[in-house]
């Protein structure tokens, strides 16, 4: 028997798009420190490196939590997909990526070698990032299955 | 504010409903279509000088609410806890999406101007 596509509940797409709405307005216009000119803050990292990785702590946390609890699902999609999605972006990061070599490539750099030594770095400093999300996020779950108890 | 709360709620309701739909790739999915999305949108307001909270609800509201990171980071966690897969490959393939559907976006949108 071929299986049914799933039905997505009124609650929860109001929960989501509540969560969202409260996620990205947190993400947008809260005072986040900078590190950038005002003009640039579009390729600043500082903001969006707090940001993604409060975020990602936070949801490791509560996904660990309430995979251990009988929460109701427009709560948990509500907090989760909605808010902490919402709050945390990918794209800003692609475009932060893509602006700070772009710009790095135009301006700073004076030979082919130099391009590279900045390309480089910032992929590096990316990569060091993305291991630090990981590390931080698989502790938060594990602190969050544990604070959880036992499954129901 | 208006406009951005309500970019944002559309962004966040898509983003689950793919991910409903598709749950293996759905999300690998909206990162690539939200980081292209992104990336022509930002070219189209700074040529066109958009309206900074029109710029705001479409880049920041929108594309921001679509994609995501935290979900990424959780997957590549709970990946490598369960032990049902690699966290690296999550990550590269994820961001490395994400960086080429921006840069493909940057590149449309400049054609599409030319």
């Amino acid at each position: 028997m071929a299986n049914r596509a799933p039905k997505p509940r009124l609650a929860t797409i109001l929960a989501v798009a509540i969560g969202g709405a409260l996620g990205a307005t947190a993400r947008v216009f809260l005072p986040w420190p900078t590190v950038l000119d005002e003009s640039l803050t579009t390729f600043d990292p500082l903001p969006l490196a707090i940001i993604n990785l409060c975020g990602a702590a936070l949801l490791g946390l509560v996904t660990g939590y309430s995979s251990r609890r009988r929460w109701p699902e427009p709560l948990v999609k509500g907090v989760t997909t909605g808010f902490f999605g919402a709050f945390t972006t990918m794209s800003a990061l692609a475009v932060a990526y893509t602006g700070l070599t772009w710009g790095q490539a135009a301006y700073a750099a004076s030979s082919v070698f130099q391009g590279i030594l900045f390309a480089g770095g910032i992929l590096a400093a990316f990569v060091m990032f993305v291991f630090v999300t990981t590390v931080v996020t698989l502790w938060t779950l594990r602190v969050g299955v544990r604070l959880g108890g036992e499954a129901p | 504010m208006i406009i951005f709360i309500i970019a944002a709620m559309i962004g966040a309701v898509a983003r689950y409903l793919v991910d409903l739909y598709l749950p293996k790739h759905g999300i690998l999915l909206i990162n690539i279509l939200g980081s292209c999305a992104a990336g022509s949108l930002l070219v189209f307001t700074v040529v066109f000088q958009f309206d900074e909270h029109i710029a705001k609800a479409l880049v920041g509201g929108f594309a921001g609410s679509l994609t995501t990171y935290s979900t990424v980071a959780v997957v590549a966690a709970q990946h490598h806890h369960n032990g049902t897969g690699s966290a690296w490959k999550t990550w590269s393939v994820q961001v490395g999406a994400s960086v080429a559907a921006c840069l493909s976006g940057i590149g449309i949108a400049l054609l599409l101007i030319a």
